[in-house]
């Protein structure tokens, strides 16, 4: 169950899917992982240089990952977006659309900021993909998407210092892996085992952002 | 003819308060004495009296409340789940599709007990691999009897399933909220997601897709019911992942037309596994 491999959805190996994708585990369990992710964050959210970045608690620590995964939920948001526009099932998009947005809002609101910045790294990586009215297409590409949500949120609780961080972060992680569920099923695999209850997927690295 | 002679009023007072004080001390006096005879000697129970023939409640076991003790819990649900499955494959109710998935389950289950089985020991504590205690005998016990006397034991098989996936999966949400180390939380949530994973494909099993993907909740509409009265799990139930009691009904109506409802509730102080306790 914990050995990664390709996507049971896809058949894209973790490696070929993006560059935000690949090799993430590996960097994010560096001893520096902590201090570069929170320094590239930095960087993104404010415009202040990467080297400004002294976080002085653990509270604020959690605050800046904390606005990663609020900009992961609003991402997925405005993807889920594009396709109920282009003519995606609605019932399903609608649904997980509206559930990344209340995770944006609720991490949003744990990081003391606004729920308004999206990574547009990932987003312009599955953008083209969730612009179709293929609800089964549509489905393969939200399965790799939801995967590495869920990944990168488990990687995070290990970053995260308060309980009351963590609590949120796994409230979001429990239904995110049940969208993967979901999602193996729409994209017409409810047969494959391996895809309704593995997740292959690495984290997303945010070092190169 | 008595003349009476006036009295000035802080005479009365006087008078008044000389009475009343050898009154009050009199009646003082008294009551201590009848309530020390009534106190003599007594004997018997000290505790609160009992109205009809209720079982006497149990004491809530004590013990040190830590990491080892949310671990070796987690443990002991991967291990009610195994044995649910085991008998549940026992009873021979299963297709031959729900026999492969019920075997990919307990093989699940397995490699997530050994996965904690491997925190606990870096922790030096000491694994638990049994099913939960209090779990199996207040919870678990009763629905497997009304299984196995059950109208249709392979609805209720699958019920069960999905009721104990969904639980362990809010197990582990709840426990990683309580784990003190980061890295014990990314492991607990790790496993916490997989059983997540579990309960929604089950789900999808039971009530059938799409119908069985998203719960009407989400849209504001009611939930409803079969038409048996059985409630009807969804992959997708709530926004965030809930940690209140799974609904189950169970089993053929009693006399009174009713099923056996029961709540499975996440472990408290009264189902964890302390360090003291061993299989």
């Amino acid at each position: 169950m914990y050995v990664k491999g390709p996507s049971p959805v896809t058949q894209i190996a973790p490696g070929d899917l993006a560059p935000q994708i690949h090799a993430s585990r590996r960097s994010l369990l560096t001893a520096g992982f902590g201090a570069s992710i929170l320094a590239t964050a930095f960087s993104a959210l404010t415009g202040r240089s990467a080297s400004a970045l002294q976080p002085s608690s653990g509270i604020e620590e959690d605050r800046e990952i904390m606005k990663l995964a609020m900009g992961l939920e609003l991402t997925a948001r405005d993807l889920y977006d594009l396709a109920g526009a282009a003519g995606a099932d609605p019932v399903v998009t609608l649904a997980m659309r509206e559930q990344h947005e209340s995770y944006a809002q609720a991490l949003a609101g744990t990081s003391g900021g606004s729920a308004s910045t999206r990574n547009e790294a990932v987003f312009s990586q599955f953008r083209s993909g969730f612009s179709s009215a293929d609800t089964s297409a549509v489905a393969r590409v939200a399965y790799d998407l939801e995967s590495a949500a869920v990944a990168t949120h488990t990687e995070l609780l290990g970053l995260l210092s308060e309980a009351s961080s963590a609590r949120l972060i796994a409230s979001i992680i429990s239904v995110e892996a049940r969208h993967c569920a979901v999602l193996a099923d729409l994209a017409g695999l409810g047969n494959n085992l391996d895809a309704l209850l593995v997740n292959t997927a690495d984290p997303i690295s945010f070092e190169d952002q | 003819m008595n003349e009476t002679t006036p009295t000035t009023s802080s005479e009365s007072a006087r008078r008044f308060d000389r009475r009343s004080m050898l009154r009050a001390g009199g009646i003082t006096v008294s009551l201590g004495a009848i309530l020390a005879a009534c106190g003599e000697g007594r004997s018997g129970l000290e505790e609160p009296g009992r109205v009809g023939t209720a079982t006497p409640g149990t004491s809530l076991l004590e013990g040190p409340i830590d990491d080892l003790t949310y671990l070796r819990t987690a443990q002991s649900l991967e291990h009610t789940a195994i044995d649910v499955y085991e008998t549940a494959l026992g009873l021979g109710v299963l297709d031959a599709t729900a026999t492969a998935v019920v075997r990919r389950f307990i093989a699940d289950h397995g490699e997530h007990s050994a996965a904690i089985g491997r925190l606990i020991s870096g922790l030096g504590g000491e694994v638990f691999n049994c099913a939960n205690p209090w779990i199996m005998e207040r919870t678990i016990e009763p629905i497997l009897e009304r299984i196995q006397s059950s109208d249709d034991p392979t609805r209720d098989v699958l019920a069960t399933a999905h009721a104990l996936e969904s639980l362990a999966g809010a197990t582990y949400q709840l426990f990683t909220g309580m784990l003190s180390d980061p890295q014990l939380r990314k492991a607990a949530m790790t496993i916490g997601a997989e059983e997540q994973r579990h309960a929604a494909t089950l789900a999808m099993a039971i009530t059938g897709t799409p119908a069985g993907y998203v719960s009407p909740a989400l849209f504001g509409e009611e939930l409803p019911r079969t038409d048996a009265g059985f409630p009807i799990p969804y992959a997708i139930a709530s926004t965030f992942g809930r940690l209140g009691a799974q609904d189950l009904v169970v089993g053929a109506r009693d006399a009174d037309g009713a099923r056996l409802t029961i709540g499975l509730q996440t472990p408290a102080e009264n189902s964890y596994v302390y360090e003291f306790m061993n299989c």
